[in-house]
């Protein structure tokens, strides 16, 4: 019988152990590559955790800076109130705004020309006046048409007496 | 044929062959990789959940604080003029007696233009839009250009009013404006937004009201300006 005086390092490997040799080599690197990942994401989520401390302690700060700013806040706070009121205002319509064309029209009567009644609200303007001739009623109808502060111009009513004159309304839409 | 057989022995793995030593060889490595991956599945379910609630932790966190250093810009850029701001709009806009904030407002301007006020009445207060709304009716006489200017001049002056209606009638030359005016107050707001609240910087449009009510003049009432100091007369000498 042959006997084998070869060192047993040097024998053959069997296919067996040459499969558990790999899985062997694969599971040490497997598990390097474990732990590797393993401390990134634990590197990773102290890292974050790190992040989140440091943005309360500045949320703590930027608290106390706006607590020390609060009646500056309160201020704000009211100063915005009164600043959207006031828009409410500033938007309505006002009857003031149509004086100043109700003034020029007025102040450009001829001398024959009384101005009787006026009504004035935002959008219209409600013009009475009497003319003692029809020339000057002519001039303030010129001078009306050709102004432009008016949209429309309704004669509401005419009327003449003998005595009197010429009666005239009209209604100027703005 | 006795090599090739050789050969053929080296590469087949006979089952028969496999000593429970071999299978142990392999049954180690075979289990540790196994073992190995279900803690890699294990881990990353974990982790992974955890790791995205830190990120969304950080995400919400930097969030509030852009909202509180924005805030604390804000309020740290207004700080110098908020005092004249609201002075400002608090006259323009008070938050009671806008009607005898006007009434004082209408006797000067009338002292001023150089017109009689006269048959001043005060309606009832309505609550309109949330603001209480009062109505004065007045009467002011005087020529054509005294009263328009006394009428123009309602707009320039604080609180802030509209003129509803104007009657103007001319008997001789005395033109008298038969006048409807409405004045506005609101209550201050009484609470403060919480702190967390993002605040807004002051938008144009609303610069620009500031800017119009800064321009109206005050009424004489709120304005006291302080004394100088007089020098006391010594009873003793």
């Amino acid at each position: 019988m042959a006997i084998n005086l070869l060192p047993t390092d040097l024998a053959p490997t069997s296919p067996v152990n040459k499969i558990a040799g790999t899985l062997r080599k694969i599971a040490i690197w497997g598990f390097v590559v474990f732990i590797l990942g393993l401390l990134s994401v634990g590197g990773y989520m102290f890292y974050l955790n790190l992040q989140i401390q440091n943005s309360e302690e500045t949320q703590q700060e930027l608290r106390g800076a706006i607590g020390s700013l609060e009646q500056t806040e309160q201020r704000y706070v009211i100063l915005k109130d009164r600043l959207k009121k006031a828009e409410q205002v500033l938007g309505a319509d006002s009857a003031a705004e149509s004086v100043d064309n109700f003034e020029s029209i007025v102040a450009s009567f001829p001398a024959d020309v009384t101005l009787t009644e006026s009504n004035i609200a935002p959008d219209i303007t409600e013009l009475t006046f009497l003319s003692r001739s029809s020339s000057s009623l002519t001039q303030v109808f010129s001078r009306l048409f050709a102004s432009e502060n008016y949209k429309r111009i309704k004669l509401s009513s005419f009327g003449f007496t003998p005595t009197a004159g010429y009666l005239v309304t009209l209604e100027l839409t703005n | 044929m006795e090599d090739q057989d050789k050969n053929k022995k080296g590469l087949d793995i006979n089952l028969s062959d496999i000593s429970r030593k071999d299978l142990k060889n392999l049954g180690i490595p075979a289990g540790l990789i196994l073992g190995l991956a279900a803690l890699s599945f294990f881990a990353y379910t974990t982790l992974s959940g955890r790791v995205t609630t830190l990120r969304d932790s950080l995400q919400s966190s930097r969030r509030a604080e852009s909202v509180l250093q924005e805030k604390q810009q804000i309020l740290s850029e207004v700080s110098g003029q908020i005092g004249a701001f609201v002075n400002s709009s608090t006259v323009s806009v008070p938050d009671k007696n806008a009607s005898l904030m006007m009434i004082s407002q209408l006797k000067f301007l009338a002292n001023q233009r150089l017109v009689d006020l006269k048959n001043l009445n005060i309606g009832s207060s309505v609550v309109q839009n949330g603001m209480s709304k009062v109505q004065l009716q007045f009467d002011v006489d005087g020529d054509l250009a005294q009263v328009s200017s006394f009428i123009t001049e309602l707009s320039q002056v604080a609180p802030v009013s509209t003129v509803d209606k104007i009657t103007v009638t001319q008997v001789g030359g005395v033109v008298r404006a038969s006048i409807s005016l409405s004045v506005y107050s609101a209550p201050f707001p009484t609470e403060l937004p919480p702190i967390t609240e993002p605040i807004n910087d002051l938008t144009q449009n609303e610069r620009d009201i500031l800017q119009t009510l800064s321009s109206l003049t005050a009424p004489p009432l709120t304005q006291v300006s302080p004394q100088s100091p007089s020098s006391r007369a010594n009873p003793f000498e």
